[in-house]
């Protein structure tokens, strides 16, 4: 009997953390995702929150708002890079005005297209984009 | 030939007389001539002959070879008095002397006059002083004291001469003038004068006064007098006393001068040095004056040492580069040329460190310019660290506003989102305004709490604002005093909204009785939690709605969110009910916290 590779399964679809303090954003950057072929893996509005979901691994990328009710969400960025997640940052922040802690990751200035995160999102996760 | 000889002996005798009466003669100071005097056929006297000279005479009168001429021949035109003068003595016989000018001589003699052979001779001798030359210095003297008088009136220097013996008190006008009195009104006294002096002045002056006399001194005092018009004027005087042989005072006198106007003068300076002084002493901002070519400061103030940590004597001598404030020698030269060439320097930026270690940032203007006699640089340094500190402040809130505005675009885009998926397009505009005003009316309150906290009373009654007549009436509110967190006060906020536009339209506030309950409380077991209800009743009977709309999401999720808590709805026949619950923390304000 010859071994035959299986064909790929069906691509599971992509689990993303989204850390964000706005319930009103929170919930539209749920719906996109969504409606982008993503599965949402769980919605933290606090740093605390945020952590905890980082530390359980439950999922393959994040959205990161860099602050969260006025707390910098810079740990969970450490935290997401320790753990190698990559992650889309968004923000109210000008570039400029970005704490360093985020430099390097890719960024979406807030307000913002939400097909233009779903592209981001697939971009780090090497996902080709949806035309 | 004895006779003969005798007659030659005598001769010879009067040969020899005549001989040393001549050396005699010639070898006096004084101009000696004998005359015999010419009379008219009246007998009246109208010239004279010379006789004798000698050579003083030639000296002094310079009229020479005048032997056995007659005065008139050799000066013409000369003045009768001299003759009637020689006359007279020639007459009477008595010696006569007298000074006599000649305008012809262009001298002035003191004369001699002795008439010889006795009464009636004609002959007279005459010795001749020529006092021109005294006569001019006395006459100097006089011009001398008369321009002195002259120069002292000129500048209005009062005089005063005090001779104790004779209780005589000379002054001059203007002394009197000085003294605000009438030249000559009143006598010239110790008293009258003391009675023009300052009151505050009187003790110190008489005190001084007293002791020049006393001790044959001195006299020099600057005292305020009641001048012209009663007007207060600064005098200084300067006196003498003179004392007689046995060494005792016997007089006082001196000179007076008005010096108001330097007295202002050394006043003006001193307010404005003393102003200028204080200016430096207090300033907030560190002073260093420097010497332009020696580089060396010469003084700085009070706050730069401070700043710096040394006291002043420590600073003086140093230069720039060695106190910290520039790098180097070459940047303090740099300095100086580039002062020399625009006057003045200035560094926005340098970093200053104390004798502690302590680093400040600091901003430097230095001017050059002259002090009378020498070119010195003045550096104004500020510490600007508290300023760098608000910029650094001021560009954090920036972009703080930047991110809170941006964040609140990005809900208004959630809303709209959502609002166009919820319904029809035709009152997509109608339901965002409405949702937008809600929302602005939650910043509205935030704003007016510094953005710190809402009481819950308060965001009830601003989102509810289209009910606010029923409220307490048909719109029932209980609960504590509570204040809510920002992003609570927005979620719950947006729910509240939501409830009061679904109640007005399908439930308890869409027909005439329907009442809504708003209660609200916190508890402490077992952990602080935050509870809330919305419950209607006596509307309509309630349908459970086939699809959740955007309200419900937010009513439901939204609220939920933002606490981290529970929500939910329940649509019972008798009326709609929400509740939500969470943890306190999540909710209230920290010094609400604090309170509870």
């Amino acid at each position: 009997m010859s071994f035959h590779p299986s064909p790929d399964p069906p691509k599971a679809k992509k689990r993303v953390l989204i850390v964000e303090d706005e319930a009103m954003i929170a919930f539209m950057v749920e719906e996109s995702l969504n409606e982008g072929g993503f599965e949402v893996a769980g919605v933290a509005g606090r740093l605390e929150t945020a952590l905890t979901f980082i530390e359980l691994g439950q999922f393959d990328a994040a959205v990161l708002d860099s602050n969260l009710a006025g707390v910098s969400a810079g740990p969970a960025a450490a935290a997401l890079r320790a753990l190698g997640r990559p992650f889309v940052v968004v923000s109210g922040y000008l570039p400029s005005q970005q704490q360093e802690v985020f430099v390097g990751a890719p960024c979406i200035q807030k307000p913002y297209d939400p097909q233009s995160l779903i592209d981001l999102l697939r971009d780090i996760l090497d996902w080709p984009r949806l035309d | 030939m004895l006779t003969e000889a005798n007659g030659e002996d005598s001769r010879a005798t009067s040969d020899l007389d005549e001989q040393c009466y001549r050396h005699l003669l010639e070898s006096i100071e004084q101009g000696f001539s004998l005359i015999e005097l010419i009379h008219d056929s009246a007998g009246r006297a109208v010239d004279y002959r010379f006789l004798k000279t000698n050579q003083a005479f030639e000296r002094q009168t310079g009229l020479m070879n005048v032997i056995g001429k007659t005065a008139l021949e050799v000066v013409p035109d000369l003045e009768p008095q001299w003759v009637e003068t020689y006359a007279r003595v020639a007459q009477t016989g008595e010696p006569f002397a007298f000074e006599q000018g000649s305008l012809a001589m262009g001298r002035v003699f003191r004369i001699e006059a002795v008439g010889l052979d006795g009464t009636g001779s004609q002959k007279v001798a005459l010795i001749f002083s020529d006092i021109t030359e005294s006569r001019r210095s006395e006459q100097r003297l006089i011009k001398k004291a008369e321009s002195l008088r002259l120069a002292l009136e000129a500048a209005e220097m009062g005089v005063w001469d005090w001779n104790f013996e004779t209780g005589e008190n000379t002054w001059n006008d203007a002394m009197y003038l000085m003294l605000g009195l009438k030249p000559n009104a009143v006598p010239a006294s110790y008293e009258t004068w003391i009675g023009r002096v300052h009151p505050a002045d009187l003790v110190a002056l008489e005190i001084r006064f007293a002791e020049s006399l006393r001790f044959d001194g001195e006299f020099r005092a600057e005292y305020r007098v009641l001048g012209p018009h009663d007007t207060v004027r600064w005098v200084a005087a300067r006196g003498r006393t003179a004392s007689d042989t046995k060494g005792k005072i016997i007089r006082s006198y001196g000179v007076v001068t008005d010096v108001s106007a330097r007295k202002i003068i050394n006043q003006d300076l001193r307010i404005s040095e003393t102003r200028y002084r204080r200016l430096f002493e207090c300033a907030h901002d560190g002073v260093i004056i420097l010497d332009s070519g020696t580089r060396r400061i010469i003084d700085a103030n009070p706050f730069m040492t401070n700043l710096l940590g040394y006291e002043t004597a420590e600073l003086v001598g140093k230069e720039l580069y060695e106190i910290g404030l520039l790098k180097d020698d070459a940047a303090s030269r740099s300095m100086i040329e580039d002062l020399k060439r625009n006057n003045q320097v200035r560094y926005d930026n340098l970093p200053l460190e104390s004798r502690t270690g302590r680093h400040q940032e600091v901003e430097v203007i230095a001017n050059l310019y002259d002090e009378g006699n020498r070119p010195v640089i003045q550096c104004n340094i500020r510490d600007i660290t508290e300023r760098k500190r608000s910029e650094e402040h001021l560009k954090m809130l920036m972009a703080e506003v930047n991110h809170r505005a941006k964040n609140l675009l990005a809900v208004v885009q959630a809303i709209a989102n959502q609002t166009a998926k919820e319904g029809l397009p035709e009152t997509f505009s109608a339901r965002l305004s409405a949702r937008i005003v809600a929302l602005a009316a939650g910043q509205d309150l935030l704003v007016r709490n510094q953005w710190q906290g809402v009481q819950l009373s308060e965001l009830v009654a601003a989102q509810l604002d289209h009910f606010r007549d029923w409220i307490g009436t048909r719109v029932l509110l209980s609960g504590p005093s509570v204040e809510m967190q920002p992003d609570a006060a927005q979620g719950i906020g947006m729910a509240l909204h939501e409830l009061g536009t679904n109640a007005a339209k399908y439930g308890a506030l869409s027909n005439g009785e329907g009442k809504v309950f708003i209660n609200w409380e916190v508890d402490d077991v077992p952990v602080p939690t935050f509870s809330m209800s919305w419950v209607e009743r006596g509307g309509p009977k309630v349908i459970t709605p086939v699809r959740l709309g955007f309200g419900q999401t937010v009513i439901g999720r939204m609220a939920k969110a933002a606490v981290q808590g529970d929500a939910g709805i329940s649509f019972a026949e008798e009326g709609l009910r929400w509740s939500l619950s969470a943890p306190a923390e999540n909710v209230l304000t920290r010094s609400n916290l604090a309170r509870s």
